[in-house]
């Protein structure tokens, strides 16, 4: 379930608001939505600072760009989607290329899923946020939110197969790294 | 997607991070700031109330300039004392022949507005054209104008007719083929300012002389007077009573109210109904009206105390409620003089909406999913937008004061203003406090927060009204209502004010 849930009609009111640059109905959809979308943002970030820029840019660009969202999907969807546009643009000009790095010796461990139980959200995300950044991207896009290898290979310019072979390491080294984290805390 | 990425989705399905305070404020100083749209209504209301203080010196200018010519041209007199001033006339039988004509008697005819009577001094050497006389010989009046002999002697049948048995169709006739050379003559001479020629153009318009009955006839003759009344100007009266006296600055030019005799021919006039713009609008009476009202609300919030926590308040209440379409309904009775003045009363029923939106904070929800692989809990918070309207509904009785023009036969200008004597008033719905929680809820009669008597407010407007028949006219317009009171108790600490703009739609019925 949505942490806010919202009537369709008090949605569109909400956002015909922010569209006449009603500032409290801004402040309403910020407070609304920010903290799922820092979630994402997070997710996409090398570490905190990344995250709160990728976030308040995508606020600005939201707010900017409202007309351009049709009314008849999800919002929160839409909005998702401006936000990891915003991330994967983020990187692009913060580093030259994504950094597809080869990370060899990697062992395919197969109790992740029970690990997964053990640790919290926020644990998750930091494990996801410590991947390289090819790998992380790859498997944001994938995994969390439902990209295909070649929706993937367009949006990041790099090819299917690079995708698909980037997903499974990134998907080996995670499930690793949550080993690892479950050890520690243990 | 393995069993890994689904768990992987499923735990960060609705993942949320804290966000790093100072975050929205940095947001919103780059959000571009919202355009404020010019109020072009607010001009053009100001425009309409300011109409009719233009319009109204406008619509005397021409009496004004009349008035302003020197004595030695004009005597103004009153049909009391007009005689008199007829200092050149060869007047056999004075006496019998400048009965004046009652006042009473003329507004029972409808022509109270036309009782003061103006001639022009018959010896006037400032109206270069013509040396007017005017000569009453047994009963008789005849014209003689010197420089325009032709019409003097259409002038003379035209006006002897009046102590013969009166034939209007002759008269009606005599009107029509005397407009042109008048015109013609005060075009001539020097008449050649634009609006002159706009007047001179409306004068053109020919009026069908009917012979079919009296009625016809005098209704066409009363027609041509209309004109040069409504749209005489010094210049024209001027010409028009050097040609002949036959049209002088009076509405009832061609009637002399000196003499007995014309009382038959106004009774006659009256008689034919004729479409005049003067007795139907200016006529003194009394009306019956009702309207509607709908408009946009604005809420006036002050602190009535010096607390810091009220200025929130404020600000929490000014982003939570906002003005709605509110509505009123009037009716009531009027009187109508004929200068033009209103009065009214009767009893409005008013209403003063506002939106009341806000976050309302819900309760936790526990999902419990059981979906294999594992059993999760997610536990999240709901929150409620909640919409709903206040509104503060009064009695009241209105008094208003209001000035009509006339524009034309059809359509007319009124602009009122007058004050709403509260005599009862009662309020639902709800307000939140600092923290966003329901502060208020009228439903809760403990919680007693307004009055129920508002004293006075006041109400203003301006209308444009149509005459669909001879006793029903409609009008829309626009209205303004201030309601300066404090709608709430002393007890509270915020005082409460509206205004209230919109437009008017109604009906007036006139006895």
């Amino acid at each position: 379930m949505s942490p806010l849930s919202l009537n369709n009609l008090t949605q569109k009111q909400l956002i015909a608001s922010c569209m006449e640059g009603d500032r409290y109905a801004c402040k309403q959809l910020f407070d609304l939505y920010s903290a799922k979308m820092m979630a994402v943002c997070y997710r996409f970030a090398r570490d905190r600072n990344e995250a709160d820029d990728i976030l308040q840019e995508g606020f600005i660009r939201v707010f900017t760009k409202l007309h351009l969202y049709s009314g008849t999907g999800s919002f929160e969807a839409w909005m998702k989607r401006v936000f990891i546009n915003m991330a994967i643009k983020y990187r692009e000009r913060n580093i030259t290329k994504h950094n597809f790095s080869e990370i060899d010796n990697l062992h395919i461990i197969d109790s992740a899923p029970t690990v997964i139980e053990e640790l919290s959200k926020e644990e998750i995300l930091r494990v996801i946020q410590e991947l390289p950044d090819g790998y992380r991207t790859v498997f944001n896009l994938y995994v969390l939110e439902g990209y295909s290898h070649k929706d993937i290979g367009q949006m990041l310019n790099i090819g299917e197969s690079t995708s698909r072979s980037q997903l499974v390491k990134a998907r080996n080294l995670l499930k690793q790294k949550l080993l690892n984290e479950i050890k520690l805390v243990s | 997607m393995n069993i890994f990425d689904r768990n992987i989705k499923k735990k960060l399905y609705d993942a949320e991070m804290p966000v790093s305070e100072g975050m929205w404020e940095s947001i919103e100083a780059q959000i571009p700031v919202k355009k404020e749209k010019p109020k072009y209504w607010m001009l053009l209301l100001v425009m309409l109330f300011a109409l009719p203080f233009l319009l109204y010196p406008l619509s005397k200018s021409g009496e004004q300039n009349a008035e302003m010519q020197p004595d030695s041209e004009r005597i103004i007199d009153t049909a009391d004392n007009s005689n008199s001033n007829n200092s050149n006339t060869n007047n056999n039988d004075s006496n019998n022949s400048t009965t004046s004509l009652d006042r009473s008697e003329l507004a029972e005819l409808g022509a109270e507005k036309s009782v003061t009577v103006f001639k022009t001094q018959s010896n006037s050497n400032s109206v270069p054209s013509s040396n007017t006389t005017i000569e009453d010989q047994e009963n008789k009046n005849s014209i003689q104008t010197s420089s325009t002999k032709r019409i003097n002697q259409q002038a003379a049948t035209t006006i002897s007719g009046s102590t013969k048995p009166v034939d209007n169709s002759s008269l009606g006739k005599t009107l029509n083929s005397l407009v042109s050379p008048i015109l013609s003559e005060a075009e001539s001479s020097g008449f050649n300012s634009s609006n002159s020629k706009k007047k001179l153009k409306f004068l053109k318009k020919p009026i069908a002389a009917s012979t079919d009955s009296e009625g016809s006839t005098s209704s066409n003759n009363f027609k041509l007077i209309e004109k040069l009344r409504v749209f005489q100007s010094a210049t024209t009266l001027k010409r028009a009573t050097a040609i002949g006296n036959i049209f002088n600055e009076n509405s009832f030019s061609l009637i002399n109210y000196d003499r007995q005799e014309d009382i038959g021919r106004l009774l006659r006039l009256k008689k034919a109904s004729p479409v005049c713009p003067s007795f139907q609008t200016f006529r003194s009476g009394i009306y019956f009206y009702a309207d509607y009202r709908a408009g946009l609300v604005n809420q006036q919030l002050e602190n009535k105390s010096n607390n810091q926590e009220i200025d929130d308040l404020i600000t929490q209440r000014n982003r939570t409620e906002s003005g709605a379409l509110s509505t009123s309904i009037n009716l009531g009775i009027g009187k109508k003089w004929n200068s033009g003045v209103l009065l009214e009363s009767g009893l409005n029923f008013d209403a003063i909406t506002t939106t009341l939106s806000y976050l309302q904070p819900g309760g936790t929800i526990i999902v419990i999913d059981s979906m294999p692989p594992i059993t999760m809990d997610t536990i999240s918070t709901s929150a409620q937008m909640v919409n709903s309207k206040n509104r503060f509904r009064q009695l009241n009785i209105p008094v208003n004061l209001g000035y009509e023009i006339t524009l034309n036969e059809r359509y007319s200008i009124a602009a009122k203003a007058g004050v709403l004597v509260n005599l009862s008033s009662s309020n639902s719905g709800q307000i939140v406090d600092n923290n966003g929680l329901l502060a208020y809820d009228s439903s809760d009669r403990i919680n007693s927060l307004y009055k129920t008597n508002l004293n006075l407010s006041y109400t203003g407007g301006i209308d444009f009204l149509v005459e669909a028949t001879q006793n029903i006219s409609g009008y829309v317009g626009l209205s303004v209502n201030y309601y300066p009171d404090d709608f709430s108790l002393s007890t509270y600490a915020i005082r409460q004010s509206y205004y209230k703009y919109g437009m008017t739609a109604g009906l007036r019925y006139r006895l």
